[in-house]
């Protein structure tokens, strides 16, 4: 593994010395120490090894000396000094003198004290010197130093994460000193991958969310939470039900394969996201991070670069996601609790033709077809009740849905063991007409251990979650489009069936659908501190989740026509994954800079076990849900995926005098998704950082407070491509013929392909303006992506429509970020704070040799975006024939259906997100906009669309039809023929492509925090919040939502009123 | 330090070992590698019979209704009795290079010529199987190549000859000339009539033997005019004492019935469901709806519907309501839609025996041979209940007389009548006149599927579908 050449470089930074005289000859007067180092290293060869800063203190020598023993040399030289030595083989090792003689009478007693947060929470390792001179120490574990100092001397503190202190001593002590979380976001901290360092010191690109942005929104995935507050990061709702999943885009499309999820690590162990559903609910699957409560999250980071990300290796392709849990903090025992409690909408319904103006349009196409409506054809006109007019959308989707939401936690802890307890209910029910609960419920623990006086740590969390979606089987969104008289109930008072292609939507809620899903996330760090600087630790850490689902049709809600009887559907699926992570990390002071390292492996497995079974036959439809009730079982599909992934990684830091940081690292991976010849690949980046704000000529400047340029490049990968796609291997068939199950190729296999590659580039300025009360980051980034792992479409003539392979094209991601967050006004009373950010990607196909002769020639083309959509060009309504006129490619040539254009593409030209905080004594409001700048299919877009005057309602765009020769139409004429080839080109034609940009307002929160009424009771906080999701969009967008577009359901509108208290 | 450093690389040295072991996987406990698949009779069989049970697992997926009611929705026999788009296009002769179900038979048929081929090369050289059982799957692959092939070439033309599973080379092949791809057909079927013994594997008649081979054979003879072999092909089927026809027409479509040569076991048996074909036509209840449906121009008058058999047997209506009158006939082969009773009863026929007496009957009237053609003809006029065909019919009448008896024996079943239309040239002259300004002569074919065609730039469109 090469990681071992990279430590072994840096154990070569030891130094070794030839072999030289035992005696010294000097002649010196008033020189600084370290001149007469320079003079023992060249007449003995001994080496001096010692930290710069000692040497402030040290007085100049003055000394003679001829042959004199080195021993004795040394002794005289040091005698008077501040400093003690050791000589070890060759080298002279320095350390401070213990302070042992009073040296000034009135310091006879060491000053000693603690050090605490706001919070009353004691700091461990905070740095505490003596201004102007050269004593410091270290606060305990305990959180308590003692210094030699005494009143009139000035104390210097400085923490990670906290505001530099100083204070003036004026009694004897013991003292407690209080420090503030830093103001400047550029002392907060930063996770990255295997460990923390502060936003001033990184070279990488990273985001962060803090849990106060994650917790009050009434969302139930933490991903919802993150909208419009990320650059870069685009996510967007695949649906607007309860536990849908969410597609999340960092920095664009690398792939051509379109997996563009990041790597999600929760508390240092990667989450596997792969959904569990057996069968799709009307959620779709389930989002797999639901099972992580918002509530229980201090932070989340959002890593972008390749020098943040690359550390994870072959896996951090499309970024990665840092998800840290809430932890106890030492002091007081506290009790929080929070209820929320709200309702929603649906955010937006269509306006539809009445059955009066629905009726018109269907006579009118069968004039215009010069048919004669039967019963068969025309059920509408001939046989349906002609006033009947149901608003399926209303009916369907328009009802309220509740939310609740009620979270309790208890934390404490001394400074040496801390806890965090937590458990969290969560009730919603959705806009359709059963109640429909989604119910989840979760526990969360974190403890947190150091003893063997600070040298040992260990942490251990676990998270336990539970939920259950009483749906049913499908969304009904779809049904926005029945006709507006369909009945729902037959003359006898049963539900209404035509035909068989025909569903009735009524009938359909009886179909259930509950999938219960319960996840374990558990996770430990070891930690022990071999030497000052250097520690081991051992991450472990085991995932458990699994889904139990249930369906059932009965026979009342099925069309007699073409029912087979009453059914079920069992699917159950495990995911059982574990990981090994040992570290060694290492800190050293070189010269006048930190020299960090850090070296791991990984370990890690997965299984991923599940299987469908279809059950028929049942005793009674009451037993539907009873798998044991069922004459007859069918095994559908089974499930199996192992996977197995090990690697080697390693990082250097060096960071001189906080002005040039250079950082490096590396990984080796090996993932079982690849044939037995290309398992392992390498990755890793470089990055650099200079800070110019802390050179002479700009410091203390007055309004450029700080300035940091930073670069990095590097290689990442991906390995999303499914298990065993190089195996060749036959599976059974889903029906046994003749008594058993045949067997079938599982795949077309291919045992060469390789991991997936995107070298990522990017170039950053950081600026902070007015005492950082402004900070600015832009952030140019370039990805390119190559050796692309492509599901290969193949002629179906060959037996399977693809194959897994890499091809040599080439994927540019490139953009910019900016982010600007701002005190706007901070008085006494009143704040006013903007968060602000904007990011454009351009994503482009560089290269792809051969694609004039590839099975991608119509999808994708060289120089366009991989989100491309073609299509055919709209050129209007014929005023003679009410038929699309579809426009050749060429305009100079004669039309020609065949010619597909571009019509757009669907990832955005840009977005971001505006968030304003005003708060106002115990008053807090935060308004988050977040905007969309993009293009997508509108309503009427795509094959499932039908044709003006068929048997589905349409939308209002239906008055502006073509209706007779000479009308300037907006839309085609109405015709009953399914399949015309007018509608067929013109519904995936410009005519409906379009502006799918909006502006939404994602959260609206009002806190009013009461503790101040409360004092005199025993409450250390208590507020209320009102908070508003997606209360308002600004689109022209015509289907149900610009989006989760198409037809689904969109997503909510929610008002929540909630309650905090701390006890 | 040194301690340190020993430490450090010691863990890492370590883990480069570990890594290479640990990421070498065990095969998935669901799937079989192929080596293990032609090591024993059980899974080398396994892999045959898995075509049989993918050809019939679904409704919509191959056999049953798109093999047999949209072919015959081409040829104008079937209807389906309400407005769909995806059946409009084959009720209309509309068919267009994206429609769903041209794409579906074109992919599936060539899905399950890869399985042939993988199973061809797999038992060619499989070592430990049964001589005997080796051979007959052998058989049964080369028939199945050639069964997917000879639907291919009738539906689509010239079409891609697949004879191996290199996806390289399969991927980039250009549309062969109809009769290479013939060629290829009749070879394959040589091969397979020598491989598969003369009796059915499992007593069961849901797996080809050689009679099934020599059958499509002379089919395949048939259709390229090549009559002395096809009349003894199907002569040798016909001299088979395993076969023989069944004088009560409601037997014919049970499960081993005698005429039956080869049919497909229904595996996806939900709901007491046996065949598709049944489910899908015979009405769920009295006063039910039957979905696909038979012309009553085009089909029901040309029967003697008071004398022939199979009009009272294999035709049923429903009479409309608020008259009494006929209101439409359906297909009632198979009587069996949903049965309370776990044994499957029917079996979804591919070929039969009356098939054969037809095919040597036109071979011998190509010949001149008009007396022993008419005798064939009469055999299966006789059986449905009808007089012989006089015996001054000339050779034009009794070529008429036979596509006639072919329309009328073998409706709704595996689109013969499109196939006769189109063979005999027949199809403009037929089907102008009932299908009007719908139908253009170059809708004997069907589109290159766009799917097919936007993966493979050396697939050309059939005419009229540029």
């Amino acid at each position: 593994m090469r990681l071992t050449v990279l430590l072994i470089i840096a154990g070569c930074l030891r130094v070794s010395a030839a072999s030289y005289a035992q005696s010294v000859s000097v002649s010196l007067k008033n020189v600084p120490l370290e001149e007469v180092f320079a003079t023992v290293k060249q007449q003995t060869g001994f080496l001096f090894f010692y930290d710069r800063d000692m040497l402030t203190a040290t007085k100049p020598v003055t000394i003679k000396a001829r042959n004199q023993a080195l021993t004795a040399f040394l002794a005289a030289v040091f005698s008077n000094q501040p400093l003690d030595y050791a000589i070890k083989d060759k080298t002279i090792f320095l350390k401070r003198k213990p302070v042992t003689a009073p040296e000034t009478p009135q310091q006879a007693q060491p000053l000693t004290g603690t050090v605490k947060d706001q919070e009353g929470q004691v700091l461990i390792g905070v740095s505490i010197k003596v201004k102007g001179t050269t004593k410091g120490v270290v606060t305990d574990v305990n959180g308590k130093f003692s210094i030699n100092a005494g009143p009139g001397d000035v104390l210097v503190l400085s923490y990670i994460g906290f505001e530099p202190y100083e204070v003036q001593v004026s009694n004897q002590g013991p003292l407690t000193l209080v420090m503030k979380p830093a103001v400047s976001a550029l002392d907060e901290a930063v996770i990255i991958g295997y460990g923390t360092t502060i936003r001033r010191k990184n070279t990488g690109s990273i985001s962060t969310v803090q849990s106060k942005d994650i917790a009050d929104q009434p969302v139930l995935d933490p991903l919802a939470a993150l909208q419009g507050r990320v650059s870069g990061l685009m996510i967007t709702s695949s649906n607007g039900l309860p536990g849908s999943s969410f597609n999340v885009m960092l920095r664009g499309r690398n792939s051509i394969l379109g997996a563009t999820d990041p790597l999600y690590i929760v508390d240092g162990v990667p989450f596997v996201t792969d959904p569990l559903n057996q069968f799709n609910s009307a959620n779709g699957t389930q989002s797999p991070l639901a099972s992580i409560s918002p509530d229980d999250i201090e932070r989340i980071d959002i890593l972008k670069d390749a020098d943040a990300t690359a550390i994870y290796g072959s896996r951090a392709g499309n970024g990665v996601i840092l998800i840290t849990t809430k932890k106890g903090k030492a002091g007081q025992t506290r009790f929080n609790l929070n209820v929320t409690s709200g309702g929603s909408k649906v955010a937006n319904l269509l306006d539809m033709l009445n059955t009066q103006q629905y009726l018109e349009m269907r006579r009118e196409a069968f004039a215009n077809d010069g048919k004669t409506p039967d019963e068969n054809t025309a059920p509408d006109l001939v046989t349906w009740d002609q006033n009947a007019n149901t608003n399926w959308q209303k009916m369907m989707i328009g009802n309220t849905a509740n939310f609740t939401n009620v979270s309790a936690s208890l934390s404490g802890g001394t400074e040496q063991t801390r806890f965090l307890f937590s458990g969290t209910y969560d009730h919603q029910t959705t806009v359709m007409p059963n109640s429909l609960p989604f119910r989840k419920a979760g526990s969360h623990f974190s403890l947190d251990h150091t003893g063997l006086g600070g040298k040992f740590k260990a942490t251990l969390s676990a998270n336990y979650n539970f939920i259950q979606d009483k749906s049913i089987a499908t969304d009904l969104t779809g049904y926005y489009n029945l006709a507006p008289n369909f009945p729902i109930y037959d003359s006898t008072g049963k539900y209404f069936w035509f035909g068989n292609s025909f569903l009735n939507p009524v009938a359909m809620l009886h179909r259930t659908s509950d999938a219960r899903t319960s996840s374990l996330i558990a996770n430990s760090t070891l930690r022990y501190t071999i030497l000052p600087g250097l520690n081991a630790k051992v991450s472990l850490g085991y995932t458990k989740r699994d889904m139990k689902q249930v369906q059932a049709y009965p026979l009342i809600s099925q069309n007699p026509q073409n029912t087979t009887g009453s059914f079920s559907y069992f699917g159950n699926s495990d995911l059982a994954s574990w990981i090994v992570e040992p570290q060694i990390d290492y800190t050293r002071q070189i010269s006048k800079g930190e020299l960090q390292l850090l070296a791991g492996a990984t370990w890690q497995g997965d299984l991923l076990q599940g299987e469908r079974i279809n059950a028929e036959n049942f005793v009674n439809d009451g037993l539907l849900e009873d798998i044991k009730s069922a004459g007859r079982l069918t095994p559908i599909s089974s499930t199996y995926n192992f996977y197995r992934y090990t690697s080697g990684f390693g990082r250097i830091t060096y960071n001189w005098d906080g002005k040039y940081i250079v950082n490096a690292s590396f990984r080796r991976d090996g993932s079982t998704r690849f044939g037995p010849d290309n398992r392992f690949g390498n990755f890793g980046a470089v990055g650099a950082a200079w800070v110019f704000s802390e050179e002479n000529f700009l410091r203390n400047n007055q309004v450029l407070s700080y300035g940091k340029l930073r670069a990095s490049a590097g290689v990442t990968g991906s390995d999303r491509i499914g298990n065993y796609q190089y195996l060749e291997s036959w599976s059974s068939t889903s029906y046994p013929y003749d008594g058993t199950p045949g067997l079938t190729p599982a795949r077309l296999p291919n045992g060469t392909y390789r991991w997936e590659e995107t070298r990522k580039l990017e170039a950053a300025l950081e600026l902070g303006f007015l005492q950082d009360k402004l900070l600015f980051n832009t952030n140019f980034y370039r990805n390119v992506s190559s050796n692309m792992l492509v599901a290969f479409m193949l002629s179906p003539q060959v037996g399977f429509t693809e194959i897994t392979d890499n091809f040599p094209a080439k994927v540019l991601n490139t953009g910019w970020e900016f982010d600007l967050t701002s005190v706007n006004i901070r008085r006494k009373d009143f704040e006013w704070r903007t968060m602000f950010n904007l990011s454009f990607n351009r994503n482009e196909l560089m290269e792809y040799p051969g694609i004039e002769s590839s099975t991608y020639k119509d999808v994708y083309v060289v120089g366009k975006s991989l989100s491309i959509v073609k299509g055919f060009r709209f050129g209007g309504i014929d005023p003679e024939t009410g038929k699309a006129i579809i426009l050749a490619a060429d305009p100079d040539s004669p039309q020609d259906p065949d010619d597909y254009n571009i019509l757009g593409k669907t990832m955005p030209d840009f977005f971001g997100g505006l968030q304003n905080t005003f708060s106002y004594k115990g008053l807090e409001l935060d308004v988050l906009f977040q905007f969309v700048k993009q293009e997508g299919p509108l309503l009427n877009y795509g094959y499932l669309s039908q044709a003006y005057g068929t048997i589905y309602n349409k939308d209002i765009s239906a008055l502006g039809r073509w209706r007779q020769k000479g009308d300037q139409a907006s839309v085609p004429m109405a015709t009953t023929l399914a399949n015309n080839s007018f509608y067929d080109y013109y519904r995936v034609s410009s005519g409906v492509w379009g502006d799918a940009s909006f502006i939404r307002l994602k959260n609206i929160a009002l806190r009013y925090n009461l503790s101040k009424v409360l004092s005199r009771y025993k409450v250390n906080n208590l507020s209320v919040i009102l908070s508003g999701q997606n209360l308002l969009t600004i689109t022209s967008y015509d289907g149900f939502d610009p989006e989760t577009q198409g037809l689904r359901m969109p997503p909510m509108k929610t008002i929540t009123a909630g309650l905090k208290l701390t006890l | 330090m040194k301690n340190i450093h020993i430490l450090l690389i010691g863990v890492l040295l370590t883990s480069a070992a570990a890594c290479k072991k640990f990421v070498d996987t065990p095969v998935p406990k669901n799937e079989l590698v192929s080596g293990l698949v032609f090591s024993d009779d059980k899974s080398a069989t396994a892999s045959v019979t898995g075509i049989y049970s993918n050809m019939n697992a679904f409704n919509y997926q191959y056999a049953n209704i798109l093999m047999s009611y949209l072919n015959g929705m081409l040829a104008g026999d079937v209807y389906y009795f309400s407005a769909f788009a995806s059946y409009d296009v084959f009720k209309f002769n509309e068919l267009l290079p994206s429609s769903q179900y041209v794409e579906t038979m074109w992919g599936n048929q060539y899905g399950f010529i890869y399985q042939a081929n993988s199973c061809i090369e797999g038992l060619t050289g499989a070592q430990g199987l049964t001589p005997a059982v080796r051979s007959q799957l052998l058989g049964e692959a080369y028939f199945v190549r050639a069964f997917m092939h000879f639907y291919l070439v009738n539906m689509y033309g010239d079409v891609p000859l697949i004879t191996s599973t290199n996806y390289k080379v399969n991927n980039v092949k250009a549309r062969e000339n109809t009769a290479v791809v013939y060629d290829t057909i009749i070879s394959d079927l040589k091969k397979a009539e020598s491989l598969m013994g003369a009796d059915y594997p499992t007593g069961k008649r849901i797996r080809p033997n050689k009679a099934a081979a020599s059958a499509l054979l002379a089919r395949a003879y048939l259709y390229t005019g090549k009559w002395p072999e096809a009349e003894a092909a199907a002569n040798a089927v016909l001299t088979n004492g395993r076969y023989s026809l069944l004088q009560d027409l409601n037997s014919v479509f049970l499960a081993d019935s005698r005429e039956a040569l080869w049919q497909l076991q229904p595996v996806n048996v939900a709901g007491g469901r046996n065949t598709w074909e049944g489910f899908a036509t015979v009405p769920a209840t009295a006063t039910g709806t039957a979905i696909f449906r038979l012309d009553s121009v085009n089909l029901i008058h040309k029967f003697d519907t008071t004398t022939d058999l199979r009009f009272k047997k294999w035709v049923d209506n429903r009479k409309a309501a608020a008259t009494g009158n006929i209101a439409y006939y359906f297909p009632y082969k198979y009587k069996v839609r949903t049965s309370t009773s776990s044994t499957i009863t029917e079996n979804s026929m591919v070929m039969r025996l009356a098939e054969q007496f037809l095919i040597r009957a036109e071979a011998r009237i190509q010949q001149d041979k008009l007396t022993e053609g008419r005798s064939d003809l009469d055999s299966i006029r006789l059986r449905a209940g009808l007089t012989a065909l006089p015996t001054s019919l000339d050779k034009p009448a009794l070529l008429l007389a036979t596509e006639k008896e072919r329309q009328l024996e073998l409706f709704a079943e595996w689109g013969h009548r499109w196939f006769d239309l189109k063979r005999t040239g027949r199809a403009p002259a037929v089907l102008k006149p009932i299908k009007g300004d719908k139908w253009q002569d170059t809708d004997v074919l069907y589109p290159i599927p766009a799917a097919a065609r936007s993966t493979n730039i050396n697939l050309t469109q059939n005419l009229g579908y540029n």
